[in-house]
């Protein structure tokens, strides 16, 4: 099977941002949702600078205004 | 229509603009001789016929050129035609410029065909369209209006070179300023189509452009729900339909799409010639290939509009290899690939910003 990496890191970071958002509802489901990120990650090789790198895009994206949300 | 059967014709070569760019401008500006006219609105004419007794859901006609306004006689006995359809839809490809043979179109376009039709105009958006163009787009824009009131769609396209990208964030603006006179019928879709050389340099400034407009976009979309710019959008890959589909030259030669005849080497897809058919759905091709090249598959684009015919070699049969061809523009690729991680880190943004709401 082949993977599309760019989606998949995006897949990641959903999960993670998933995982946070859900920590104080609903801790079982969000650690669930870490474990997902983390195997995903670790199973295809995708290191950490690759995921830090669109997180770090993302909020630049976002800028100012993500605060004032 | 689902299941459509793609005529494009082009009623002249010729063009009343002189862009700097045009990937035209090479090539013979003929118009069509009135023989070759005949021939093609007859060979229309059985197309229809066929059509109305075929499997066919209907047809949609497409005026590519050259600029098809300076041929609007041509277009409309075309259409005359087309409406004995069961089904039809209309494109045409226009910078928008020639006011008589716009102004005889809505003249001689009844409302009913007028609410199928769609038009394209060309605006690259300032300052790229007045320093690559040339001319002013006011002309463009009343037209726009005119067709919009008259029930047409419409949309526009902007070419995007290379050497102006530092002007992409004022090129964005002027879009959305358009936008604001215009409405929703405002998307700014830029193709990087005439793009020959590219160095690493341009990419590291292509990134540092997207980012921005990115910024841009973010805001956008949250005052308005949608991006302004389409490959922030839904994503495409892709490129010609290929199948059920001909481009017809005024010369009488038929390609799979209007980009081949200005290849260099075009005879792999030349589909046919019209003093040899029936009906244009005699030279068609009928499968899509289901193959994707590995690169392709494995690319991170979301967006892309490499064309697969100027990929092919001449040995490989399109029907065959349209969608398995490898790139041999690994920069031009990596435009596009780093162009994905910007589109998907926006939608992160997006997502992100939702849910903090």
């Amino acid at each position: 099977m082949t993977i599309d990496i760019n989606r998949l890191v995006s897949a990641i970071l959903h999960l993670r941002e998933a995982s946070e958002n859900l920590k104080s509802i609903n801790p079982e489901l969000s650690l669930l949702l870490l474990q997902t990120a983390l195997t995903l990650a670790s199973k295809n090789g995708i290191k950490e600078d690759v995921i830090k790198d669109m997180d770090d895009t993302a909020k630049e994206i976002a800028g100012e205004t993500r605060a004032s949300c | 229509m689902k299941h459509a059967l793609h005529v494009e014709l082009t009623p002249t070569n010729a063009c009343n603009q002189k862009c700097s760019y045009c990937f035209e401008s090479g090539c013979h500006r003929d118009g069509i001789t009135n023989e070759e006219a005949d021939r093609q609105l007859s060979i229309l004419s059985n197309t229809v016929k066929a059509v109305n007794e075929g499997d066919y859901d209907g047809m949609c006609l497409t005026f590519w050129g050259g600029e098809p306004f300076l041929n609007v006689e041509f277009m409309l006995c075309a259409i005359k035609i087309l409406e004995s359809c069961k089904d039809y839809r209309i494109s045409i490809y226009t910078n928008g410029t020639y006011r008589k043979g716009m102004d005889m179109f809505l003249d001689g376009v009844n409302h009913a065909t007028m609410k199928r039709t769609s038009l394209q105009f060309s605006y690259d958006g300032e300052p790229h369209h007045t320093v690559k163009r040339g001319y002013s787009p006011d002309v463009m824009i009343e037209y726009v209006k005119k067709f919009l009131d008259a029930g047409a769609d419409a949309h526009f396209k902007a070419t995007l070179s290379l050497d102006m990208i530092d002007s992409l964030p004022d090129i964005w603006k002027s879009y959305e300023s358009l936008f604001m006179k215009l409405g929703n019928v405002v998307s700014y879709s830029p193709t990087l189509d005439t793009v020959d050389r590219i160095s690493e340099e341009d990419v590291q400034m292509w990134i540092s452009a997207m980012k921005k407009i990115a910024r841009l976009e973010f805001d956008f979309a949250r005052k308005h729900g949608r991006p302004l710019m389409s490959w922030f959008g839904p994503g495409y890959r892709g490129n010609c339909r290929l199948t059920n589909t001909v481009n017809v030259q005024p010369d009488g030669n038929i390609y799979i799409c209007h980009a081949c005849p200005y290849m260099s080497d075009c005879r792999k897809t030349l589909l046919g010639n019209t003093s040899e058919i029936e009906t244009f759905d005699d030279v068609t091709i009928k499968t899509y290939p289901d193959t994707m090249s590995e690169d392709c598959v494995n690319c991170g684009a979301t967006y892309c509009t490499i064309c697969h015919a100027s990929l092919l070699r001449p040995d490989e049969d399109p029907a065959k290899e349209w969608l398995n061809v490898k790139s041999r523009e690994p920069l031009r690729c990596k435009l596009f690939r780093e162009f994905g991680k910007i589109h998907l880190a926006f939608i992160l943004a997006c997502c992100r910003n939702r849910a903090a709401k």
